[in-house]
């Protein structure tokens, strides 16, 4: 009986120990107050001049989504040569204070090209400012697993960089942070800006 | 013996009798001269006067006018000529000023990279005054922004000149089937280019539509006057500059006839009274060097002949034909 016990209770420290160091299940938010959708799409030959160094058009279409409501459109951004080049507003940023955001990449049709990916990148990072600026949370990122490891390469040019373990004793100086989760789950880390 | 009475004898007699002089009065003119010939009376005409030249010189004028009427009729055919190849020339150039959009297009970044520069600051200003921890994320983005500006700026102005450049090819290398016109008495030389201008058409604003999303900056560029009211257009041929710091960027949007309704509007021919000019390409058939501050979208081709007499040297003159024509309009933002 005593065994039977011990045996029961070791089983269940293991387990309580095992459980502790799994990651939480789901550590994406069902709902947040917005999401802000980027859908990147290449324009094939948009700018036909002869000697110009603009090539590789992308269109960034950037919709809000409200937790409850219909989405709007809000900004398209233009990229040519892995830049921004242009903004184009249709809607304004009607967020409010402490509202929280997160930003999903669509995926796109087909493979996604070194430009769409660098477009995406820099369009994450602008929405980013947005919606700090107009005084939300904006601390989540949602890709689609295949982009993922390219839109961390792509956030490491806009210097956003995977941030190093966390210790105890080293403080880890960044005033602007973020995660990133692959959608469905199964990566995720933490981007700080360096 | 009266006269009746020797007409009678004669005519018996078959012999002429002496006639009274001719200046005396001779009764017998009134009588018919077929009665004159039977009476044996000789016929009188005057000896001036020669029909066979008269008629030669007749014949010897009509020529002379109908000659002079076809040669002044072909000068009048040449001159109808030399119209229908500028007004073919000048269509030709204008078809080829905003092949497949790219002023239309050129516009359009210049407005949205405007814009971008204008939303960086906008950002940059709250993130100053509110979340001094995102100054250096904020600046970041900010000069990126205006380094695009920077380089759309460039890539303007080489439209624009590149737009020039290919005026002056296409209508340089236009060639034609006009041939010389030889007649008596005229002579036309081919047609030569005498000028050609680019320029716009006065009264047509931008492609650009004003950015009615963005209230801040739609109630800035109203204020500034770079819209046109009626027609939510920003206006041809500005340099929208933004307020400091940011007015050391150049944004030049320049005249191009908007869609409607989705339709772009087709080069076409218009009148020389409203082609408003910008840099004169060419003059005296070379090219001047000149260069256009904005991208033209409208030219105004002259050619001109000259035209001569063998008459005299100083019977010269020439024939100049101008014709304007404008290119294509802006497509739709996809």
């Amino acid at each position: 009986m005593n065994k039977q016990v011990v045996a029961i209770l070791l089983f269940t420290c293991q387990l309580i120990i095992w459980q502790a160091q799994q990651p939480a299940a789901s550590q994406i938010k069902s709902t947040y107050d917005w999401t802000i959708q980027i859908e990147t799409k290449e324009l094939n030959n948009y700018y036909p001049a002869k000697d110009t160094n603009l090539r590789d058009f992308v269109l960034c279409n950037i919709t809000l989504c409200p937790a409850s409501g219909s989405p709007k459109n809000y900004e398209q951004l233009f990229y040519a040569s892995d830049r921004c080049i242009g903004a184009r507003r249709i809607n304004p940023l009607a967020l409010k204070h402490g509202d929280e955001v997160a930003i999903r990449l669509k995926r796109p049709e087909g493979p996604p090209s070194p430009s769409q990916t660098s477009a995406a990148a820099n369009a994450v990072v602008r929405c980013l400012l947005d919606a700090f600026a107009a005084g939300g949370i904006a601390t989540t990122i949602l890709t689609p697993p295949e982009a993922y490891l390219n839109t961390i390469q792509g956030m490491a040019r806009e210097k956003f960089f995977i941030a190093p373990p966390a210790t105890p004793d080293e403080p880890r100086y960044s005033k602007i942070s973020v995660h990133i989760y692959s959608e469905p789950e199964g990566q995720q880390d933490e981007l700080i800006y360096q | 013996m009266p006269i009746e009475e020797k007409a009678r004898r004669i005519r018996k007699d078959g012999s002429a009798p002496q006639l009274p002089r001719a200046s005396a009065r001779r009764p017998f003119d009134c009588l018919h001269p077929s009665f004159k010939i039977e009476a044996g009376i000789p016929r009188t005409r005057p000896n001036t006067g020669n029909m066979l030249v008269l008629c030669a010189a007749m014949t010897g004028v009509i020529v002379t006018i109908s000659t002079l009427g076809i040669a002044l009729e072909g000068l009048l055919c040449q001159r109808g000529k030399l119209q229908t190849e500028t007004e073919r020339s000048a269509m030709a150039t204008a078809c080829l000023i905003n092949t497949s959009d790219t002023q239309g297009k050129m516009n359009n970044l210049v407005a949205h990279s405007r814009e971008l520069v204008f939303e960086s600051r906008t950002d940059k200003n709250i993130v100053d005054s509110n979340y001094p921890d995102l100054t250096s994320l904020a600046d970041q983005l900010l000069l990126e922004s205006r380094e695009s500006a920077i380089l759309i700026k460039v890539e303007r102005d080489q439209l624009a000149d590149a737009t020039a450049q290919e005026m002056i090819k296409t209508v340089t290398d236009n060639k034609n089937s006009f041939a010389e016109l030889s007649l008596p008495f005229i002579y036309t030389s081919r047609p030569t280019i005498w000028e050609l201008e680019a320029g716009f058409i006065d009264g047509i604003d931008s492609n650009v539509e004003s950015p009615t999303g963005n209230g801040e900056l739609l109630a800035l560029d109203m204020a500034s006057g770079y819209i046109q009211q009626t027609s939510n257009l920003y206006k041809g041929n500005i340099n929208a500059r933004l307020p400091s710091p940011d007015n050391d960027l150049d944004f030049k949007i320049s005249c191009l006839p908007a869609p409607v309704a989705g339709t772009t509007a087709p080069a076409r021919l218009a009148g020389c009274a409203v082609f408003r000019k910008q840099a004169l390409l060419m003059a005296n058939g070379a090219a001047t060097g000149s260069k256009c501050d904005q991208t033209p979208s409208a030219m105004k081709l002259t050619l001109r002949m000259t035209a001569s007499s063998e008459f005299s040297q100083d019977c010269k003159g020439t024939l100049a034909c101008s014709q304007t024509a404008l290119s294509a309009g802006g497509t739709p933002l996809p």
